[in-house]
């Protein structure tokens, strides 16, 4: 069934439909919050809020691309969450070690000491993340890890061009010095000194 | 002076480094960009390293679900009233009662209706009741101050005269002892009074519902 279809019946108060929505999206939406807050189960909360929150606000929905307004309120979500963290004194990191951090198997083999590297970096770049400023790691997460366009970005942040532009380059720029603390950790080939 | 030109150029070109990475740059950038990179190491590693970054970050991979997201029919109950389609007929029925309330206002004030403004009634404007001379001239009664029917106390009340208060209350045409004062007169005139109160304790209503409406669903539904 037509995406647009799909969108009309779910305003209409089909919740079957908007369901098929929630299944084509939930992965994409589920990763923008995992990396957002660094936690697996608070991303599952947000990722449950932010579909229940889409579905009472599809009336609002003034068509479009559906991936990015539903990523929009995922980040939303996200940001709720950070707030009443933060309020609570709880950093996302206390519990980024919950993160699956591996970094997928470039090679058909490795040694026990390449897997370990393998894996703290994975760990080690999501710290990275978790330190950026938040804006600057949604821009970030939507580019480098879920492959939106600069366009899509703007959609789904609702922000300018420029602004997008200049949030990635900034927070590549930091994540790509806070990774340089530890070259030991990052693929031979980017090692040597800057 | 040639060192602040370069740094400058340098800080230029960093700036559209993450552009150069995504081939989002145009021709003319790209050029200067790529120029700048085969003089300038300092920048060329910059490059380098901001390409470790990218190429890191597209290695994370994006994780399955950990289970369904699915929604539920009884989780989305409680937003049925507080859907946007609830305003729906709110706004237009406000607006429309606002409208109705300002034209009898209007009406009212320029008194180009009839209606019953005055004690009993009896006052009815089919043209103006007066002129400003008449009004110099003639002094216009005060009207009566209310005076409440008050029941004769046995022990006290001896003969008291059972007054016949029909005073005018508040130009509400009510009798103070609660008598509605529709006589034959409202037949001839408009009882614009009673009505602008009506409306206006409509359009009250409506607005605090409609405001209410609002706040419930923004909290509810904040996208």
């Amino acid at each position: 069934m037509e995406e647009q279809e799909l969108v009309s019946r779910s305003r209409a108060g089909d919740v079957e439909a908007f369901n098929l929505l929630v299944e084509q999206y939930q992965r994409l939406a589920y990763n923008l919050a995992l990396r957002m807050l660094g936690n697996t189960e608070a991303a599952e909360d947000a990722t449950q809020d932010a579909f229940l929150s889409g579905y009472r606000a599809i009336g609002k929905f003034r068509g479009g691309s559906f991936k990015t307004w539903i990523l929009r309120i995922t980040a939303n979500s996200c940001y709720d969450r950070m707030r009443v963290a933060r309020r609570a004194r709880v950093t996302s990191l206390d519990t980024l070690l919950e993160v699956s951090g591996e970094l997928p198997l470039q090679n058909g083999a490795e040694s026990p000491e390449d897997y370990v590297v393998r894996r703290e970096l994975g760990r080690f770049l999501n710290e990275g993340l978790i330190h950026l400023p938040q804006d600057q790691r949604l821009a970030v997460i939507l580019r480098d890890i879920q492959g939106l366009s600069y366009e899509e970005i703007c959609h789904a942040t609702r922000s300018s061009l420029g602004t997008v532009k200049s949030r990635l380059n900034r927070g590549r720029a930091r994540l790509r010095d806070f990774l340089l603390q530890r070259r030991e950790l990052l693929p031979a080939e980017f090692r040597q000194d800057k | 002076m040639f060192l602040g030109g370069r740094k400058r150029r340098c800080h230029k070109v960093r700036g559209m480094l993450s552009e150069y990475i995504d081939n989002r740059l145009d021709s003319e950038d790209r050029g200067v960009v790529e120029r700048h990179l085969d003089i300038c190491e300092a920048c060329s590693n910059e490059l380098e390293s901001l390409q470790m970054t990218v190429h890191l970050l597209n290695q994370v991979p994006l994780v399955p679900a950990p289970r369904s997201f699915a929604i539920r029919e009884v989780d989305t109950g409680r937003a049925s009233i507080f859907r946007p389609q609830s305003l729906r007929w709110l706004r237009p029925a406000t607006a429309l009662a606002t409208v109705a309330l300002i034209a009898l206002l209007m009406v009212d004030f320029l008194q180009v209706v009839p209606h019953d403004a005055g004690p009993g009634g009896k006052e009815v404007l089919t043209e103006p009741a007066y002129t400003t001379e008449s009004r110099v001239d003639e002094p216009a009664e005060p009207l009566p101050t209310p005076v409440p029917t008050i029941a004769p106390v046995p022990s006290l009340a001896g003969e008291a005269p059972k007054e016949d208060v029909s005073s005018y209350w508040f130009g509400l045409g009510v009798t103070y002892d609660g008598e509605e004062e529709i006589s034959g007169e409202s037949a001839a005139g408009w009882p614009l009074r009673q009505i602008e109160i009506a409306i206006g304790v409509l359009v009250f209503v409506l607005v605090a519902l409609m405001l209410f409406i609002r706040r419930q669903h923004r909290r509810w539904s904040r996208v």
